[in-house]
């Protein structure tokens, strides 16, 4: 039985090519996934032990202990050389910086240089950096940045020299350059580290271990072995998080390529009628014909889903080659393989089950009958729009219920349990309004001549098939529509309240220095922006106008504080907030500083000053802005202490977002930064990323859909090759027929993505009001937003790749020759 | 009908058609020379692989030919591109097939002008009406294919045959699958057709009695005409088809 399914599927590839498309494209996206994950996983946890590669046992700061890490590494690393069986113990910093050469800036990890028993890599040029100012690159890095051992770079905005070229391997997530020790410890400990111990040659690790956690407080000693295991399990635990997120979208793939296969197979068994009539009228019982096509099914189940397997891991190669994983080795996980290959032909099976059974209807007669075009226009069930009515109402009342009711009685369930009754009515009850639409939109085109007219009555003659292929791409568009239309109106919704609520596009300032206590240690400390940062900020992108703050420390009813005094530009860079007049205060909203109310500054000279408050939107409450002449009354030196900013771009945050979080890392949290512009910045990245993954993944779905498209098209064209020879042999010309199935694309297609379309919108707009709802949130603050462009490229892309689907059946029909189809069989 | 010895509406001259090649070719037609008439009913027959089929083909710019020459309403065919050929056929020639004639999405109606419709042009009403009338089609005009009798579907073909006032017609067996009264009152209409309104036609059939309603009967045998009978009768042809045998 095999056999003659192979047979089938070796004569005739080109039939269920677009169904083998379809399942290699599902499986390759399970496969592509997996395998993907585990080799991440697998290159993470390499690159993690590489580095304890040398230490036999890991000490690290333990924040769940009841007392704090001892901070002072000298300290530590004495008490831990004390314990007995230790050989040597290293302290390994790590922090964040800046590297520069020339105009490239790249925001990277920072290591301290391993002491040469802890070494876990090797120099390939030069040497490891040992003093102040030096620094040892890896090679990915260096080959990043374009230089070579000897070459000047800048860290952090102070000048150093690369002395040495190391082979650690970088990946995406774990990227770093070297620093000399010296480099952390001048902080005073502020750099986070972990500490390796090495034990004397004999000594039991696990010994060791228990004795350096009863010696050292707020720190866990483990064993190396059992701390990379560790480790490891965090991570790929992190890792699977992704591989559930992704099993929604493997099982929408599939659900469309269901679809696909169902409609394949049906299509397939109504041009095979007079083969089925043959073998009923030879003798076959209707179990065993249907056996022979649940064979062919499983076959192409199998071939598919090897051919998925191996696009897939293409693919995961290329994706991990672009991380750098791929260098750790490429992680083949056979069980999810085996796994994914088992889906691919069960739901090929499970797809073509519907219209399997129904061989049992073909009488044996069929063989002895013409073949009359397999256009039956059934009448379509009554049952079924029966059922789709039903569901339809009980839907949209849900869906109405779900705007009105109040939050404890959870609209969001009302509206997506309305959402999906209304789903599923609109796509199962397809055939009973895709043809109608179809033979609109055909009136619509009939002018242009006999080839759209013969267009629009192909595409809905047989309003079943038109219409499973029309809800694939309805299904698949549908989402992706309410997925933007979504993303785009919280985005909008949420960009109106930054605006209203953050008039301030961004404010650095430098805040009150306090030791680890909290307090501060003496009055009228000096508040000054370092070098780094005035120079970082002052040359940061995007920005329209600045105005330097200049500052100092004064006290209020025994509080001290900082007081700020634009320059000149305030009014440019902060045109919302109030200019200062010499007697006002101008201090954020929200704090305990009441508008109108009158507070008394004293400064570090004994001058005291007392002014009216007047409080202003988009600045914090820990904000007091004076005038410039009242800053010099209190404070004798004032010193640059911020800046406030007006952003050019609001959406274009991303390069002076970069460059401000790695010096507030460089900065050790003492640069406080505020302002609408940050966090536009950081919504806009947010949602982008999400937009984009989301979309991606969507779109493996709408690929299946389109497929779906060219494979009705495809197996059509197949059945009408007679009428395709009789057009031609009554005189339409090939192109003609080529744009005849153009024609019957585009419209598939056009029905397709329109009801998705305006499925998606309600689908998201109802959804966001049921959400806001349930939050207990006003609706009015709702903005709904569809991105035209992005809608329009949709439409476009659904018509490109119809007419692409349209292609290759638009040539089989037009060189169907006029005599042979016409033959008397 | 006055005939002139250049009256020749078709004609096909040294005409040779070989299938396949090397080992496996078939040599459909044998240097086939013969004219035919403006305005004659011509009936072409023979056994089954005689080439007759393929001698229609190739007359009618359906297939293209290996050599020698074709010549339609005074246009040679052989050297024409398809996109030409395609037009001759639209315009000039009139189809009827034995089976599968009509275009299963379309009305009676529409079935019939669609030569017309793919040229571009509008029916003319009046004649439309009159074809309809005379075939006795006036009543199922807006019925699909699917609605209509085998005898109906033919007398559609043949409508839509002459809605373009062709040159010649060509019919393939188009009594094939009809059951006898059918089948004649067709030949009937077509040999007044011809007869009557000086319409040039062109007939593959292997049914003698078929033949008898033509005015020529062409016999092939293994690509060759073999014999040319004027005025054929049911038993001149039949007599024709048993030397064949000998």
């Amino acid at each position: 039985m095999l056999r003659n399914a192979w047979q089938e599927v070796r004569q005739h590839p080109g039939r269920v090519f677009a169904t083998l498309v379809a399942i290699a494209i599902s499986v390759a996206f399970i496969a592509a996934s997996s395998i993907f994950l585990e080799t991440e996983k697998q290159g993470l946890g390499k690159q993690l032990s590489m580095q304890t590669s040398s230490a036999d046992i890991v000490v690290n700061p333990d924040f769940s202990s009841p007392e704090g890490p001892e901070q002072d590494p000298a300290t530590l690393l004495k008490t831990l050389a004390s314990v007995p069986g230790v050989d040597a113990a290293e302290a390994y910093y790590g922090g964040m910086s800046s590297l520069a050469h020339g105009d490239k800036t790249l925001q990277l990890q920072t290591m301290s240089v391993p002491s040469e028993k802890f070494r876990f890599s090797t120099i390939t040029e030069g040497r490891w950096a040992e003093k102040l100012g030096e620094v040892t690159l890896p090679e990915d890095v260096a080959k990043d940045l374009g230089v070579k051992a000897g070459d000047k770079v800048e860290v952090d905005a102070q000048p150093a020299t690369v002395v040495g070229i190391s082979d650690d391997p970088s990946s995406f997530v774990m990227k770093y350059f070297y620093l000399p020790k010296a480099a952390f410890e001048k902080d005073g400990g502020g750099a986070f580290a972990t500490y390796a111990v090495k034990v004397k040659p004999g000594t039991d690790r696990v010994e060791v271990a228990t004795e350096i956690n009863s010696k050292v407080k707020g720190f866990k000693a483990q064993e190396a072995e059992e701390y990379r295991q560790e480790t490891f399990k965090d991570l790929a635990g992190g890792v699977d998080v992704f591989k559930y997120m992704f099993g929604v979208f493997q099982a929408l793939a599939l659900l469309v390529g269901m679809i696909i296969i169902a409609n394949t197979f049906t299509i397939l068994i109504t041009q095979r009628r007079r083969q089925i009539g043959l073998l009923r009228a030879v003798g076959a019982s209707s179990g065993q014909v249907q056996n022979q096509f649940f064979a062919e099914a499983f076959l192409l189940g199998l071939i598919g889903g090897l051919l998925g397997l191996v696009l897939g891991g293409i693919i995961a190669a290329i994706g991990s080659a672009f991380t750098g994983a791929l260098q750790f080795g490429y992680r083949v996980p056979f069980l999810d393989l085996g796994i994914a290959l088992a889906i691919g032909i069960v739901v090929t099976i499970i797809a073509a089950v519907v219209p399997i059974m129904k061989t049992t209807r073909v009488a044996p007669l069929e063989a002895l009958r013409p073949v009359l075009s397999a256009d039956a226009q059934k009448r379509v069930s009554r049952t079924r729009a029966i059922i789709c009515g039903i569901l339809l109402v009980i839907g949209v009342a849900m869906a109405i219920i779900s705007q009105f009711i109040g939050k404890d009685a959870w609209p969001v369930v009302w509206a997506m349990g309305g959402l999906a009754l209304i789903t599923i009515a609109v796509l199962a009850g397809a055939p009973l309004y895709v043809a109608a639409m179809l033979k609109g939109v055909g009136k619509l085109i009939a002018g242009f001549g006999p080839t759209s007219r013969l267009a629009t009555m192909n595409s809905a003659r047989n309003p079943q098939r038109a219409a499973s292929t029309a809800v694939a791409l309805m299904l698949a568009m549908g989402l992706i529509v309410a997925l933007q239309v979504g993303t785009a109106s919280i985005r909008h919704t949420i960009q109106l309240q930054i605006d209203k609520h953050y008039p301030v596009d961004l404010i650095a300032t430098q805040q009150l220095p306090f030791d680890q206590g909290g307090a501060t240690p003496d009055s009228y400390p000096t508040v000054k922006l370092s070098p780094n940062a005035q120079k970082t900020l002052s040359t940061l992108p995007n920005m329209k106008a600045k105005s330097e703050l200049s500052g100092g420390t004064v006290t209020e009813s025994g509080t001290t504080r900082v007081l700020y005094a634009g320059d000149s530009n305030l009014s440019q860079a902060a045109p919302s907030l109030p200019v200062p007049a010499d007697d006002q205060v101008v201090i954020g909203e929200g704090g305990s500083f009441k508008d109108g109310s009158k507070r008394t500054y004293q400064g570090k000279n004994g001058k005291t000053v007392t002014l009216t408050v007047k409080t202003a939107k988009g600045i914090s409450a820990e904000i007091g802005l004076v005038s410039a002449s009242t800053l010099k009354t209190l404070v004798d030196d004032p010193q640059p202490v911020g800046y406030i900013f007006k952003a050019a771009d609001r959406g274009d945050m991303g390069d002076a977002y970069a460059k401000v979080q790695s010096l507030m890392f460089s900065e050790n949290f003492e640069l406080n930064l505020d302002g609408g512009a940050m966090m536009s910045s950081l919504l806009n990245s947010v949602l982008n990323v999400l937009l984009a993954v989301l979309t991606g993944l969507l779109g493996v779905a709408v690929a299946i859909a389109l497929v779906g498209v060219a494979n009705t098209l495809g197996l059509s064209v197949i059945e009408r090759q007679r009428e395709s020879s009789l057009l031609r042999a009554l005189g339409m010309q090939r192109t003609s027929l080529r744009w005849m199935l153009l024609i019957e694309a585009l419209m598939l297609a056009l029905a397709g993505t329109l009801v998705g379309l305006i499925g998606g919108t309600l689908f998201s707009v109802i959804l966001l009001r049921a959400v806001f709802r349930n939050i207990d949130l006003s609706t009015d603050y709702l903005r709904y937003t569809m991105d035209p462009w992005q809608t329009l490229g949709l439409l476009a892309i659904a018509a490109v790749c119809a007419a692409l689907a349209s292609i290759l059946p638009g040539r089989r029909a037009a060189l169907a020759s006029p005599t042979e189809a016409l033959a008397e069989d | 009908m006055p005939q002139g010895p250049v009256d020749a509406v078709a004609e096909a001259i040294d005409l040779v058609k070989v299938y396949g090649e090397g080992e496996n070719q078939v040599v459909a037609l044998n240097r086939v020379n013969v004219r035919f008439q403006r305005g004659s009913f011509t009936a072409i027959m023979g056994p089954s692989g005689s080439g007759k089929s393929t001698l229609m083909h190739c007359l009618a710019g359906l297939d293209r030919i290996t050599d020698g020459r074709v010549i339609l309403g005074g246009q040679e065919l052989q050297s024409m591109m398809d996109a030409q050929l395609t037009r001759v056929r639209r315009d000039r020639i009139g189809f009827i097939f034995q089976s599968f004639n009509l275009l299963p999405t379309l009305t009676a109606e529409q079935n019939i002008v669609l030569p017309l419709d793919l040229a571009g042009k509008k029916a003319d009403r009046a004649y439309l009406a009159q074809l309809a009338d005379s075939l006795g089609l006036a009543d199922r005009l807006t019925h699909r294919p699917s609605e209509l009798s085998g005898g109906q579907q033919q007398r559609v073909a043949i409508a839509r045959a002459l809605i373009t006032r062709p040159e010649v017609i060509f019919a393939d067996e188009p009594t094939g699958a009809l059951d006898t009264r059918t089948g004649t009152r067709l030949l009937e209409f077509l040999q007044q057709s011809s007869r009557v309104h000086g319409q040039s036609i062109i007939m593959v059939t292997h049914d003698p009695k078929a033949a008898a309603y033509a005015d020529r009967a062409l016999v092939l045998v293994d690509g060759r005409i073999v014999d040319d009978i004027q005025r054929p009768t049911v038993d001149s042809v039949n007599a024709a088809m048993a030397r064949l045998e000998a």
